[in-house]
């Protein structure tokens, strides 16, 4: 992680603030600057992405994806308590609320780990999107072909190759062809 | 963390290395140094082991811990597929196996995060201690003052006071064991 600023912000401030080449996120008011992604990470979001869209697009055409709404890359939710948190890959609620921004955590978070994301700000941001109605968060680990899938309800599972998502209908997604090392 | 050497390196080749500043494990071979712990995680880590020796000697003396062994600062268990890992603070299993070094997990694996310790390389910690008989993994975070604790399929996040059911419901303060 590239640093925090001292100050405590609010989602205002983070809007005045000039542009910047990192990305920038608001944990309780806490500034935090990540480096540009690498090229190899951005690669595994857009492959999650897409696989993502797929998957989503085909359960609304058959119409057992009532609790899900729209896939996005990078978009960011505005969370209370001065947070703005934006996950690699999302899938928002359906009908969720937005003014400027996207407010609540999305369906679905998922964070693509690299080096800049420590354990810790990890921790927070499961913690945030848990606590703001997500009905699942996803950790991906590109360099061990894993993710961790952590709910609401307290549980937590590690997949690694064939991944059967409850939250997408069964979908199946083989993990070693989008988390390519 | 410091880095890792690259290279599968066995149990026996690590009892081999010169000594080093760095503190040194193995995770499926793989050589993981982390770099001397900063006097914050150190004092952390040190008032979770006397928390945890306070509690587990109380319960000991009222006859309530025998699902439980001894409280460990710092000590290493040795795994299968040449793993060597070092939990901050451990219980052990009452009777745990083991001559030279501990084998397999303990009943109770404690890390307190500093920035060296990545969320790769807890999480793989975190699998590795459940997968060889950990009861429970406690990851404690100080700038926030959390605790997420981790069963086999579950995990719970705490701040503030909690009751811990491993150990009997005593109380842990975490507001003053992550000052």
């Amino acid at each position: 992680m590239s640093g925090t600023v001292a100050t405590r912000l609010t989602f205002a401030d983070l809007e005045r603030l000039p542009e910047s080449s990192r990305r920038q996120e608001l944990l309780h008011g806490e500034l935090i600057e990540l480096p540009p992604p690498k090229q190899k990470h951005n690669d595994v979001a857009h492959e999650i992405f897409h696989v993502l869209v797929e998957v989503v697009s085909a359960a609304h055409a058959s119409g057992i994806a009532g609790h899900l709404g729209k896939v996005y890359l990078g978009t960011g939710y505005r969370m209370e308590d001065e947070g703005w948190l934006i996950p690699d890959v999302s899938i928002t609620h359906p009908g969720q609320k937005l003014e400027d921004y996207y407010l609540g955590s999305p369906a679905l978070a998922v964070e693509v780990i690299s080096n800049e994301k420590t354990s810790d700000f990890i921790g927070q941001k499961i913690e945030e999107y848990l606590k703001n109605g997500a009905l699942e968060v996803w950790v991906v680990y590109p360099s061990r072909g894993e993710i961790r899938v952590y709910r609401p309800d307290g549980t937590w599972r590690s997949y690694t190759r064939l991944f059967e998502s409850e939250l997408l209908a069964g979908a199946t997604i083989d993990l070693g062809k989008i988390l390519v090392p | 963390m410091s880095g890792t050497v690259a290279g599968h390196m066995t149990f026996a080749d690590l009892e081999r290395l010169p000594e080093s500043p760095y503190r040194q494990e193995l995770l499926h071979g793989e050589l993981i140094e982390l770099p001397p712990a900063k006097r914050k995680h150190h004092e952390a880590a040190t008032r979770f082991f006397l928390r945890l020796m306070g509690v587990v000697t109380e319960a000991y003396a009222r006859g309530e811990a025998g699902h439980l062994g001894e409280v460990h600062f710092a000590m290493g268990y040795r795994f299968e597929d040449d793993g060597w890992l070092i939990p901050d603070v451990s219980i052990s299993h009452p009777d745990q196996k083991g001559e030279d070094y501990y084998l397999e997990s303990p009943a109770l694996a404690v890390e307190v995060i500093s920035d060296e310790k990545t969320s790769d390389y807890i999480n793989q910690k975190i699998d590795e201690y459940l997968k060889h008989g950990a009861l429970e993994v406690w990851v404690a975070y100080p700038n926030r003052k959390r605790l997420w604790i981790y069963t086999p399929g579950r995990f719970a996040i705490h701040n503030g006071v909690f009751a811990s059911s491993l150990l009997g419901g005593a109380t842990i303060n975490l507001d003053e064991l992550l000052a």
